[in-house]
């Protein structure tokens, strides 16, 4: 109290009662507004200023949230913050210390989109290799969709009206606005769990009819998409119309186009099950038909090539019959035969032509061999004779046989034969060859 | 009980008619005897009519799955969905 009596307070007691007050009645709050002033110092926080049509509001994001956040300010980006009212003392200012930052308007959800598809990807979420096949006649299907609207009377009517194979599980959901998200998430874990009333389902159909990215934007946020990739059972995610893309389609196990494809996608048509059950029936049975034919066929061929047995036993009896009663005529008739018959054959041996041809035969080569011998004989004869008279001839012309009659021959010392005087000279020896013996002779003579 | 004739049925029905193409195959492949192939058709026959039976003798059902507290439970759809048209 001063000494007019009015309460007063320092600057430092206002400015801490105004702190209590404001950070006690905010707490935490969800801002949204504009960015300017952006700018990161040194310290690498964020500061900004935050400010719509009347009014703005200092803000600062420390480093250490600024860092993970997926979102950062920019001059002019529309942001919804998530802060904590503060009052900074020494300046007498409030700001809101930033935690979280979020993208508004539809741009922002485009970025929200893009970044939330690349990071799943590179977690490998959308990888072909993670797709489970979905069977190609379920026989029960859960269905998560909105309990109202169109899209769970198309899937529906469309399963009905093509087969009666197919049951339905229906678990509705809110499918856009708050908590769309979660309560999808909800439901593929409860229809993933095999403890649920129907057991293991055989697919899960989620998705809704068409709509805005706001609208189908539940589909492309983070709890519901990873619900789908955790899920066991297949999942077919069917969300708005042809074009429309979500994340769940990617993380999927199969996109439908819209849910009525879907429903197709699960329910084969009756008719064409049972045209394909026919076209299996008419191939077994030409088959069969076949391999019967070709069997009777080999049959009937094979029995054709047997001879009958019961003719062949009928031949061989009346061939046994006749055979016997030969014999027996043989036996009993011709026994006398027997031995006129040796006789016969004996006189047919000694008249066979071969036996006289023999004789003939060594007659011929027995005359042959003696005119030959003849001949031979002959010859020889002839043949000594001449050699004997040639012998003689022979004989006479014999120098030796000249010698015989007292003739001589002389020879010189080295041998040549003397024919005349003038080869040797007075006193020179000689060599005289006579029919017996040789003289060594001295020339004493000659004449002329 | 709803699930054991289901449980049944999905086994029986898929399965069957994949055994069927089997033996079709085998069939027309011609390598087995006049005996294998009359004992394989009679099977296929035997497949053949159990498909079409479970086809002509099914009949949709349409169930809701609820959470009553902690508890799931079922409750058939209400009737404003049209019935079955026959093909």
């Amino acid at each position: 109290m001063d000494i007019a009596g009015r309460k007063t307070l320092t600057v430092s007691e206002l400015t801490a009662e105004l702190k209590g007050l404001l950070e006690g009645r905010f707490g935490s709050v969800w801002v949204e507004g504009e960015v300017s002033n952006h700018s990161v110092p040194a310290s690498g926080h964020n500061y900004f200023t935050l400010k719509d049509e009347g009014a703005q509001v200092r803000c600062i994001m420390f480093r250490h949230q600024a860092m993970f956040s997926k979102f950062n300010p920019e001059d002019g980006r529309k942001l919804l913050v998530h802060a904590r009212v503060s009052v900074y003392e020494p300046r007498g200012e409030y700001q809101l210390v930033v935690d979280r930052i979020e993208p508004l308007g539809v741009g922002a959800l485009e970025l929200a989109f893009r970044e939330l598809k690349e990071r799943l990807a590179e977690e490998g979420l959308f990888d072909a290799v993670r797709k489970k096949p979905v069977p190609e006649f379920p026989r029960k299907v859960g269905v998560i969709t909105s309990g109202t609207g169109a899209a769970l009377r198309d899937i529906l009517n469309t399963i009905m009206s093509r087969s009666r194979l197919v049951d339905v599980l229906v678990y509705p959901v809110r499918v856009q606005g708050k908590g769309a998200a979660d309560q999808i998430a909800n439901a593929i874990g409860a229809l993933d769990d095999e403890g649920n009333p129907w057991g293991r389902l055989d697919v899960i159909v989620v998705g809704r009819g068409g709509g805005s990215l706001e609208d189908l934007w539940a589909f492309n946020e983070e709890i519901s998409v990873r619900a789908i990739a955790a899920c066991r059972t297949p999942v077919i995610s069917a969300v708005g119309h042809e074009t429309d893309y979500s994340i769940s389609d990617f993380v999927a196990d199969f996109r439908a186009a819209t849910p009525t494809a879907a429903a197709q996608r699960v329910a084969p048509k009756q008719s064409d099950i049972l045209g394909k059950l026919d076209v299996l029936r008419d191939a077994m049975r030409a088959s069969i038909i076949g391999a019967l034919r070709y069997g009777t066929e080999r049959l009937v061929g094979l029995r054709r090539a047997l001879p009958d047995p019961l003719k062949t036993m009928e031949e061989r009896a009346i061939r046994l019959d006749e055979l016997a009663a030969r014999m027996e005529r043989r036996l009993t008739g011709e026994i006398y035969l027997h031995s006129e018959r040796i006789g016969w054959l004996g006189t047919r041996l000694r008249r066979a032509p071969l036996i006289e041809r023999i004789d003939r035969r060594r007659t011929v080569a027995e005359d042959s061999f003696r005119r030959l011998e003849t001949a031979a004989g002959r010859r020889m004869e002839d043949a000594s004779a001449s050699l004997s008279a040639i012998g003689a001839r022979l004989g006479a012309l014999n120098p030796l046989a000249v010698l015989g009659r007292g003739y001589a021959v002389a020879r010189r010392n080295d041998g040549t034969i003397i024919k005349s005087t003038e080869q040797v000279r007075i006193g020179e020896d000689v060599k005289v060859t006579l029919a017996k013996g040789t003289l060594t002779a001295l020339v004493k003579n000659k004449e002329p | 009980m709803a699930s054991t004739r289901s449980k049944k049925s999905a086994l029986n029905f898929e399965k069957s008619l994949e055994k069927l193409e089997e033996i079709v195959e085998r069939l027309e492949d011609g390598s087995l005897s006049l005996e294998e192939s009359i004992k394989a058709f009679e099977e296929g026959m035997e497949l053949y009519r159990r498909c079409v039976d479970v086809l002509e003798k099914s009949r949709n059902r349409v169930e809701m799955l609820l959470k009553r507290g902690e508890e799931f439970i079922t409750r058939p759809l209400p009737s404003d969905i049209s019935e079955v048209g026959d093909e």
